[in-house]
Formats: structure tokens, sequence, C-alpha cells
């Protein structure tokens, strides 16, 4: 394959510099949802969500740089992730103003 | 490392079905996308041709048609907004051009995925004909304007429970399923794109020696990849709203229908850039050609598109000006609008200066090309009228507004891809148009898309909406000469469609006993004019490597010739 | 090779696995235009915090064991795969297979529970009790969930087809690519379950 395209891609199988610890990445996803979960019990709403959404983040980074592989890709697939959250971002950010502050009468 | 002389690792299919149906070739999956988007355009024009006809001379019945009921005429003007924006433009511009050059560009056999290739296509067609079907079901298409906005769009809300399979099978939801369809399709297409040219180029292709139509096709992909994701989940649930009944949108159940604009025009104007940055590559490559000149600034056109990229999802609400925004925020997406015609107007520029001091050749390519820009220039210009909110308030829904997206997307889909049609024509199928119907074509087409919606803008701005079928019964609105103007914007119309058929019988014609063509019949230097015409499977003999960039016209170091084929493997001073 | 090598600014991946953090990337933008729909009207009715009473925080809890356990099975398969180890990428495939039928069968003991207690998306229950915008917290319940349920549908599917391949040493390359398929459902949950089960 690369005979005939003459660009540097790296081959499926062997690319990766190594593995992370898959079993310590579990655990700490594992005892990361237990906090969540404690912390929804523990605490009131106001606290609670924002150290939950906190680890929510922090779990998705944790599947996607350790069980994705995404700490060896290269800046390509970086720049995709960041478009993603740049994207979202805008879009919360542009329709905000129009829907959580606006209360209509509600049809009873 | 040498490259590979021999392409066929896999032996061309033989059989008819295989060959010309179910192919994963990329030049047959773009040709089919162009001729379903092509069919496609026929039905939108004709709807466009019926509804024109009725509001010029409303009432009368109408040649081919007969009677237009009020009932008809939303339905005809909703499915011909969404034909030609997602069923003709998508396909003729994102789909059948990137499939086409793509791989042949940047010098490799065919798509990274050929058989999702394949597959895509396939989607699309079921999409067509789920969309087609849907005039036929009892109720008719969906007739709540091509922007679906509930509650017009949500038969729920309005008929007492209907039951699931009525509500599944009625037009609205046909044409939501279709839509979500096609959107699959073209993901499916977006990413094989990317792929395809990230990792597939011929050796030596640098991102910065890639044709600018390639760069802009896959900006576009990525383009439409971010902005479709929110409105295929809206389209979710309004299809949901429609069939069993949540209310997302319903205010009577907490719902909010301006969530649903939001989220449409989140993809609806990205989509506007998602067409407009592929037609502009090819403008560029012929402007190129033409002019005998390299093409003015080219790594300022990529920078200024990948701006133009990330601003476009910063604009999206300035199409809602007055459906109750926040006046805050629409200070912003005005601001923002007029910001994205920046890296436009950058663009535009170094077209222009490409033809300044160039040997320009006015073939028949190029007329499209610069009619592009003419065309395109006054959409452009007016668009920044109505990105200003406060000038928008006035004109919203008139014929202002239709005439100014008319002035944007016709040259977008159809002078960019005629121009693509007759550059590319002999490299494709082989054979050379007629060059004098070629040009009697483009001089129609020209004028009669002037006259029927240039005089359209006085219209609007007298105060024209453009939902109203049949304007008889506003007296005050409808006076001289906003009745001849009509009269004037409906012959024209008829003219341009009726112009279409010389472009049918030139290329059916040529097809038959057209000239062979030889392989560069323009002197071009990337890489599909250095293969056969047509290309063989595989697209090349042996696998190109790419020595030069894409525009090597007209060097001053050149002795012989004014061009250099990207695969030659010489330096500029020995030819 | 070496000559080409100083054009390229950009180092690439393998051609699949592009297409599927390209697929990823659309996939994250349709869940992420659902959830931040969700939210907005989150914050507009503080009275959905009566709904997201009624949701099980326990089999909500479950599921998250079940797919980051998928998860988990399914990098032990990857890296088995780049070992040629087929045994043991049965094995680990065929837990991850396993860990999202329980995944179904949790969502769909939880959807019975929720729709004998009266609580869909048009809730007359919830009518009749004077709770007019209770039924969309319930809406978007049922289209998140059911979405994402259908997202381990086709996990489990993709995950069949790669297996009886892998099974045979065809096309190990592709253990990745579903693997990383699956985890993309998984970051999906991990933004689902506070959002539906936590925050309550």
């Amino acid at each position: 394959m690369e005979d005939k395209i003459g660009i540097e891609i790296p081959d499926p199988q062997t690319d990766y510099h190594g593995h992370p610890k898959y079993g310590r990445v579990f655990l700490r996803l594992l005892l990361l949802a237990a906090t969540s979960i404690v912390c929804g019990l523990l605490f009131p709403p106001a606290v609670s969500i924002s150290i939950i959404f906190l680890i929510a983040v922090i779990q998705a980074g944790l599947v996607l740089r350790n069980f994705m592989h995404m700490k060896y890709e290269p800046l390509l697939i970086w720049i995709i992730s960041i478009s993603i959250l740049f994207t979202l971002f805008m879009l919360f950010y542009g329709v905000y103003t129009d829907i959580t502050p606006v209360v209509r009468e509600i049809a009873k | 490392m040498e490259p590979s002389t021999s392409t066929h690792a896999h032996h061309p299919p033989q059989s008819f079905l295989s060959k010309y149906v179910f192919s994963s070739d990329h030049k047959v999956v773009g040709i089919q996308y162009t001729l379903t988007g092509l069919a496609m355009a026929a039905v939108g024009g004709f709807l466009a041709y019926v509804f024109r006809y009725n509001l010029a001379y409303p009432g009368s019945p109408i040649p081919l048609f007969g009677e237009l009921s009020a009932q008809q005429y939303n339905e005809f003007v909703t499915c011909h907004g969404l034909i030609m924006v997602l069923w003709v433009a998508m396909p003729v511009i994102i789909s059948g051009l990137g499939n086409l050059l793509i791989p042949i560009q940047i010098g490799t056999d065919d798509m990274a995925f050929p058989t999702l290739n394949m597959m895509s296509y396939w989607v699309f067609l079921l999409s067509c004909i789920i969309l087609l079907a849907s005039f036929f079901v009892p109720g008719g298409s969906a007739a709540g304007g091509w922007t679906m906005y509930p509650p017009l769009s949500a038969n729920a809300y309005h008929n007492t429970n209907p039951d699931f399979w009525t509500a599944l099978f009625s037009g609205n939801s046909l044409v939501i399923i279709a839509l979500a369809l096609e959107f699959v399709s073209m993901l499916m297409g977006g990413i094989n794109f990317i792929v395809t040219t990230i990792n597939k180029r011929a050796p030596g292709m640098t991102p910065m020696r890639v044709p600018v139509v390639v760069w802009m096709l896959n900006i576009a992909s990525v383009m439409f990849m971010f902005a479709v994701g929110p409105v295929f989940a809206g389209a979710v649930l309004l299809l949901l709203d429609n069939v069993i009944g949540t209310g997302f949108y319903d205010p009577a159940r907490g719902g909010d229908p301006i969530l649903f604009e939001h989220l449409f025009w989140f993809f609806g104007h990205p989509e506007v850039y998602v067409l407009l940055l592929p037609s502009l590559g090819v403008i560029a490559e012929i402007i190129s050609v033409f002019s005998r000149k390299p093409i003015f600034a080219y790594k300022t056109i990529i920078y200024l598109s990948l701006v133009s990229a990330v601003l476009s999802v910063m604009v999206w609400a300035h199409h809602q000006f007055v459906s109750g925004i926040d006046p805050r925020m629409a200070t912003f997406f005005s601001v923002g609008t007029i910001i994205i015609s920046i890296p436009f107007a950058g663009i535009f520029l170094s077209y222009m200066a490409t033809l300044w001091g160039g040997s320009i050749r006015f073939t028949v390519p190029m007329l499209w090309a610069i009619g592009f820009i003419g065309v395109f220039l006054i959409g452009g210009l007016t668009g920044l009228f109505l990105g200003s909110n406060t000038f928008d308030i006035y004109v919203h829904g008139t014929y202002f507004v239709i005439a100014h997206f008319h002035y944007t997307l016709f040259p977008i889909v159809f002078l960019g891809f005629f121009a693509a049609f007759y550059f590319w024509f002999p490299k494709f199928t082989g054979k050379t148009l007629n060059v004098t119907l070629g040009k009697l074509h483009f001089w129609l087409t020209f004028f009669s898309f002037n006259g029927t919606f240039f005089v359209l803008f006085f219209n609007g701005l007298a105060g024209q909406h453009r939902r109203i079928n049949d304007y008889t019964l506003f007296p005050s609105i409808m006076q001289e000469p906003y009745i001849t103007f009509q009269k004037v914007a409906t012959i024209s119309a008829i003219i341009l469609i009726l112009s279409q058929f010389i472009f049918l019988f030139n290329f059916i014609y040529s097809l038959i006993k057209g000239k062979k063509a030889v392989n560069n019949p323009w002197n071009s230097s990337t890489l599909e004019w250095q293969t056969d015409s047509p290309p063989p499977h595989g697209n090349f003999h042996t696998y190109p490597v790419v020595y030069h960039g894409a525009y090597d016209y007209s060097m001053p170091e050149m002795k012989e010739v004014d061009f250099v084929p990207q695969n030659l493997p010489l330096e500029k001073k020995t030819i | 090779m070496s000559q080409y090598s100083q054009f390229i600014p950009l180092k690439s991946v393998p051609q699949g696995r592009l297409a599927i953090w390209l697929l990823i990337a659309g996939e994250f933008v349709i869940f992420g235009g659902l959830i931040i729909c969700y939210l907005l009207y989150r914050m507009r009715y503080p009275e959905w915090a009566e709904q997201t009473k009624h949701t099980n925080t326990f089999l909500g809890a479950l599921n998250m064991l079940v797919l980051l356990t998928g998860s988990y099975t399914g990098v032990r398969a990857h890296a088995a795969a780049l070992n040629k180890q087929l045994n043991k990428i049965v094995l680990w495939m065929s837990i991850s297979i396993i860990c999202g039928f329980l995944f179904l069968i949790n969502k769909s003991l939880e959807y019975a529970h929720e729709i004998s207690n009266g609580l869909t998306f048009n809730s007359q229950k919830l009518q009749d009790a004077g709770d007019s915008v209770g039924s969309l917290f319930w809406s978007f319940y049922y289209i998140m969930t059911g979405l994402h349920a259908t997202h381990v549908i086709v996990g489990i599917i993709v995950f069949t087809v790669i297996l009886n391949q892998a099974r045979k040493g065809k096309n190990l390359h592709r253990v990745e690519l579903g693997v990383m398929y699956w985890h993309m459902v998984d970051i999906i949950w991990i933004f689902l379950f506070p959002l539906l089960y936590i925050a309550k």
C-alpha cells in the first residue's frame, strides 16, 4: 500500500508506541462513576451538578485518551475534536438566549 | 521508492450491471450522482414553472399542468426549494464533482472506500424516490415552506390524533425521512472524500499542490459533517412529533418551535457555504487555465476558505431576525454575517487578480465562470443588506429575499455546474461538445436568469410577500409596474427553462456524434488531463508522481510551452 | 519513502481509523445537538426535577458499569489483535457482546417500569396532575436513551461481524475499528448518565 500512495501512513498493526495500562484506567473510570453517584446523593443540586459534569468530562477524557489511543494520535485528530467542541459551543451560545430564559405562556 | 507500474489491482468489471449500475468506480458513481441530480433539477424546474406561471397569470389554467390550487402552490414552492437545495445542489456540486474529481486530481485510482461510495449513492437514490413518492400520498407533499418550520410542518398539531401509519405516510413525514436519508448518504460521501484526500494523494502531491477545487470540496465536507448533526437530531425530533405525537416543538406541551428554526439554520446557513466553496473551486480551476496564469494567491484562497468555514457556524440566526430572537444575539449574528463576507471578498479579489493581465480565452467554460463572478457578486452584495438586521426586518419573506438567494444559489449550483460540465465533459466522456450551442446556452441562460430575478428585487422592495399565490386579492400592493415585473419574471423563467433543452440536446448529441476529444484539450496542468479521455479503470496507466504545483502556467522561466503538467519530472527552466 | 516525507505537514493515520474518527465526530455532533436541546429545556423548566426523581439511578449505574466493562474487554481484544492471539480476541469480544445484551436487558427493564408507571412521552397521568411540561422530559429521556440503545444494538452487530472474521484470522485491524465505535457509545453514556440519572 505504501508503495502505491507514497505518503506516510502507519501500518494499523504496528504503529502504537505502547499500550496504556488498561486495567488501571478501567478502575479509575469505575471509581469516578461511583464518586459522581455519591456526590449526587450528598451535595445540594447546585454544587453536585458542577462536580458531576467535571467528572463526566474527566471520564470521557480518560476513555478518549487511553482506550481510543488519542494520546498517540497525530495533530489531525486533535483538530477534529477541537472543531466539534467549537461547533457545539457555538450552537449552545447562539440558542441559549432564545430557549432558556424565555418562559412562554403554556396552554393548560 | 519507485511507484509501481501496474494499476490494475483488481480487474475492471465486465458485465453491464457491474460496470454502469452497481459500480464502485468513482467516475461511474460521480456520473450517477450528476445525472440523478439533473433529473431532480428537471422536477424542481417544472415545479418552478408551474407556480411562476400562476404568479403572473393567477387563476388562468397553466399549460401542461392545469389549475393550481392554493394548497398545491404551497406544496410546489416547498418542494421546489427542498429539491433544488438538497436533491440537486448537494448531489451535483458536492457528490458529483467530488466523486469525479477528487481521486483523479490527487492522482490515485479510486476512493478510499469504493463500496461505501456506491452505498452512499444508493441511499441517496432511495431518498429521491421517497421524496418523489411524497407527492402521491393523500394530502400531498410537505407544504410548510422549504424550511419546514413547525407547526406548519407538524401535522400532529392541527390534525386531531392521526393514527401512526397515516402520520408516517403523510407528506411531511416522508419528506423528513427522505431528508434524513440524504444526510446519511452525504455523510458517507463526505467521510470518503476527506479520507481519500488525506491518505491517498500521489507521491509529491503536497497539500499546497492540491488543486483548489479538491481543497474546497474537503473543507465543504468537513463543514457539512459538523453542521448537519444538530439538524439531524432536530429532524428526528420533528419526525417523532409528527408520527408518535411527542411535543418537542409544541408550545402547548412545553416545547418551542424556535428551537427547530435554530437547529435548521445551524445547518442551513453553513449549507450555503458547503455549496459555494466547491463552486468557487471550479471557477478557480477554469479562470486559471483560461487566463494562462497561476491562480493569484493560492494559499490565501485556502486560508480564507478555512476562515469562512470557522465563521460559517457563527452567522446562522440572520435568517431568524423576525422570529422573535433575542435582539442582543441578533446584533451578534448581524455582525458575524457582515464579517463573513470578508473572506469571500478576498477570494473574489484573487480571482479578479488572476484575470488581470492574463491572456484570456473566452471558451465556453470561461464564459460560465465569468458569468458566475458577475451574478454571484450581485447575490453577495444584496446578502450584505439582508445581513443587517434593521434592513432585514423590512424585507424578510419578500421577493427581495427570493431574488437575493437565487442570485447566490443559481450561480453556485447552475453556473458553477455548467462551467464544470463544459470544462470536464471531454475528459470524462471522451467526446467534444458543440461550442456554438454551448455559447448559445450560456447567453440565453445568463440573460433569462437575470430577467427572472432582477425585477423581483423591486417587487420585494414594494412589499410583495413570497408565500401569497394570488396577488389580485391585494390590489394596493399589486400595481403597475409590479404586475408587468411579475410577467417579465415568468416569461424569462420560461425562456430559462426552455434554454436548458439546448444543453440537453448538446449533451446527448455530443455523446453520440461528438468529435473524439484529445487528452488535454485546454492545455491544463492538473493530473486529470494527463491521462486518457475517458480515463481507464484505475485512472492512470502508471501512477503519477507530482513535481509541480497545480497552476504552473506561463512561468517566466519556461521556454517553449506555457504550462507544465504536474507529473512532468523536469525543472521548469528546461521546458 | 523518505524522499516524500518532507512534504507531509500532518502525519496521517490508517484510512480505516481516520474514517472511524470522522464517523465518531459526526455522531458526537448529532448527540451533542440533542444534549444541548435537552440542557436548554432542563434549565428552562426547574420543575423537571420532579420527573428526574423517577429515573432509576441504580439501573443507570449498572448500565454504566456494563458499558465500561464492555469497553475494557474491547481494548483487551484490541491488544490481543495486535499480538494476533485469536483465542483471546474471541474471549474478550464475546464478553463485550454479552455486556451489550446486558445493557439492553437493563434498558428494557427500565422502560417497562417507567411505562407501567404511566411516564410516557405523552403522559395522560402527568396531564391530569396538571403538569403540562413533564412529558417533554420523558420525550427527551426516551429519544436520547433510545437513540443510544440503537447504537448499542449496532455495536453488537458490528462486534458479531468482526468477531466472526477475526476468529478465522481475517481483518484483524477491524477489531480496533469496532472497539472505537463501542468507546464512542460508552462516552455518550458517560454524558447521558449524569444528565438523566444523577442531576436530580
